[in-house]
């Protein structure tokens, strides 16, 4: 699991039967810092982020156990919407990547 | 299996139903130096372990759902152990001054 940030909602009329009424999110990996790793995907999203949410995503076989059908054709999905991380040894608490990087 | 760093906590209160109640931790993977290297990966706590610890990371769906004795939870990563040392042939793999 990583962290990434929503970038906007992706809208496909034709889909796969088992993808049918599902919610799909174009998000960027990031790290704790708010830098950008890698480049964007696309995830499933059954807990309802929207654009700027920083979020929590699963990869490969594991990111159809987000939904009520675990048979489904997706290789990552969306599992928790980030308040913020804890990131320094004493566990201070500094912000979420999006307002590190909005500060940046 | 491989040894990491837990270098921080991610607090998220929206969070999918199976992974209600259970810690997160961010953490990155160690080098056979003793290094960080990598980007952050999210990962399940079963055991109670806290940050700055070195620790054991199983990296695979099944094990997760095992550990957290679920067969519906969606996740990869789980702690599962607190190093105390690694000794290898030419020494041990030091514990970072942080």
């Amino acid at each position: 699991m990583h962290l990434a940030r929503v970038l906007g909602r992706l809208v496909a009329t034709v889909k796969q039967e088992t993808l049918t009424a599902i919610p799909l999110q174009w998000i960027q990996p990031l790290t704790a810092a708010g830098e950008l790793a890698g480049k964007p995907i696309v995830a499933i999203d059954r807990i309802g982020s929207g654009p700027g949410d920083v979020v929590v995503y699963i990869t490969s076989r594991e990111a159809a156990m987000t939904l009520p059908e675990p048979m489904a054709a997706v290789d990552a999905g969306i599992v928790a919407k980030v308040d913020w991380c804890n990131v320094t040894p004493q566990g201070g608490r500094i912000g979420t990547p999006a307002e590190r990087t909005l500060d940046a | 299996m491989f040894l990491a760093r837990v270098v921080g906590e991610v607090i998220a209160t929206h969070r999918h139903g199976e992974l209600e109640g259970r810690k997160l931790l961010l953490i990155r993977r160690l080098s056979t130096t003793g290094h960080e290297e990598g980007g952050e990966v999210v990962a399940l706590d079963v055991i109670g372990v806290g940050v700055g610890e070195r620790v054991l990371v199983v990296q695979e769906g099944g094990a997760a759902r095992s550990l957290s004795k679920s067969a519906r939870i969606p996740a990869q990563a789980v702690v599962v152990g607190v190093v105390d040392r690694v000794d290898l042939e030419d020494g041990e793999v030091p514990e970072e001054g942080r």
